[in-house]
């Protein structure tokens, strides 16, 4: 395949999951799930910035993170900010972060997604909306423990070549 | 082993495109906050997004379609034959009420006073609910195209809802009641002692602040909207009072209502238009 089928094809592929991580963010689910529903959109675009760097990065970021902010109803732009500093963190570290073994890897997204959580925390705090310690800490657990299956999925769908093969 | 310069997955000005995107969604937060300024920006969005609300809203409609299409017959012959008299029952009360609302208008005409009496409503249903379990906001499905405002009240059968929080094309945030930094202007029906009821994040309670330790409220007195904010009509019933505890010691008595409409539980709110 050419690697201009297989930009296309990627693109294709990231619009529609970014679609659909957009529906599971405000489908209603149980509440006894609603605080461990997991941050889809941040997930894929983990995904996306660690293994496709050069065509998904803060741009894509922060279109996300302004369509994920009206629909759930946030402050305009907290989400796009909280993504943009993630995403920039993980597409500067790609190279380092694609080489690590899934399990090490899925540590490090533990940690991403706390520093997430945190800024989110962080926005909420400064402009006086309150909430639990488990609406945060929920996305967290479950965000770590999606993150294997997930980019084990992602990794059949797109095309990319890792720079393990490449060296 | 040596790695080819334009083999290393270089992402082109990744810094410059950071800073200028991360000042621009900190201008965006800033004035979102602050003051009203993006509503215009936001509608649009919402308007590219309402396909995705509707696919959510999919599967709810699907079934209460099933629910309707497949019904059996007897229920529905039981159905209508409970719907007739109730409707008969409904007469009975109406023809009083005329009576009532003549002389009510008489009266307010003696007292010099001019409120609307018929209100001009619309009913809405809710497509999504949510987020974030502190925050009670909800999307209801008419906007701007069915002459929704900012600021409009919103029933159920039983009593207040809330009320449009922002409004766009094709449909329209509303903050319950119950939502925390929700407060509206009621008063007890029974002697007229105005108040305010706050949201305290909960569905089933009103925080009732500020009645002074000896004023007259009784578990069971019935809140009803004083009109006096400018936003809620008056006389619609908000909640219960459920429980009262005075403490000499405090300043003011522990009060705290049950909202009458079944904030989770709505499906669909009638919007009252009283501009």
């Amino acid at each position: 395949m050419s690697a201009e089928n297989q930009k296309n094809s990627n693109k294709l592929y990231a619009l529609m999951l970014g679609l659909i991580s957009i529906i599971l963010t405000i489908v209603p689910t149980p509440d006894f799930l609603e605080n461990f529903k997991p941050d889809w959109t941040l997930l894929l675009l983990i995904f996306l910035s660690i293994n496709i760097p050069k065509e998904f990065n803060v741009g894509t970021a922060f279109i996300l993170g302004i369509l994920v902010d009206v629909s759930k109803g946030t402050l305009l732009g907290q989400h796009a900010f909280a993504y943009l500093l993630v995403i920039f963190l993980t597409s500067k570290l790609h190279l380092q972060l694609r080489n690590y073994p899934l399990l090490q890897l899925t540590a490090i997204i533990c940690l991403i997604l706390m520093i997430y959580q945190f800024i989110l925390f962080w926005i909420n705090g400064v402009s006086g909306i309150s909430s639990s310690i488990s609406s945060y800490m929920g996305p967290v657990i479950s965000g770590t423990v999606l993150w294997p299956i997930i980019s084990k999925l992602f990794g059949t769908l797109f095309l990319y070549s890792t720079s393990k093969e490449k060296v | 082993m040596v790695v080819e310069k334009n083999h290393r997955p270089r992402i082109p000005a990744l810094n410059t495109k950071f800073i200028v995107l991360i000042l621009f969604s900190f201008s965006l937060l800033i004035s979102d906050q602050k003051n009203n300024y993006l509503s215009i920006l936001r509608n649009s969005i919402t308007i590219a997004l309402h396909p995705i609300q509707a696919t959510v809203d999919f599967p709810q409609r699907l079934l209460s379609w099933m629910d309707n299409t497949f019904i059996e017959r007897n229920e529905l012959i039981k159905e209508n034959k409970a719907l007739q008299e109730e409707r008969l029952v409904n007469l009975q009360a109406l023809q009083r009420f005329d009576s009532l609302v003549q002389e009510n208008i008489r009266l307010r005409e003696i007292l010099n006073a001019s409120t609307k009496l018929n209100d001009n409503v619309q009913i809405a249903r809710i497509i999504s609910a949510d987020i974030n379990p502190f925050r009670h906001i909800i999307v209801v499905d008419k906007g701007t195209q069915d002459n929704l405002y900012n600021g409009q009240t919103m029933v159920d059968t039983n009593g207040v809802v809330g009320q449009i929080l922002q409004t766009s094309f094709l449909s329209s945030q509303a903050i319950l009641i119950s939502d925390t930094d929700h407060a509206l202007p009621i008063e007890v029906n029974r002697n007229g002692l105005r108040t305010i009821a706050q949201g305290n994040g909960s569905y089933d309670h009103l925080d009732i602040p500020y009645i002074p330790n000896n004023a007259d409220i009784r578990v069971g007195d019935l809140l009803v909207t004083s009109g006096l904010g400018g936003k809620f009509p008056a006389g619609y019933p908000v909640a219960l009072i459920d429980k009262v505890s005075r403490n000499p010691s405090q300043q003011f008595a522990n009060v705290s209502a049950k909202p009458t409409a079944s904030l989770n539980q709505i499906r669909e709110v009638m919007l009252i238009d009283n501009q």
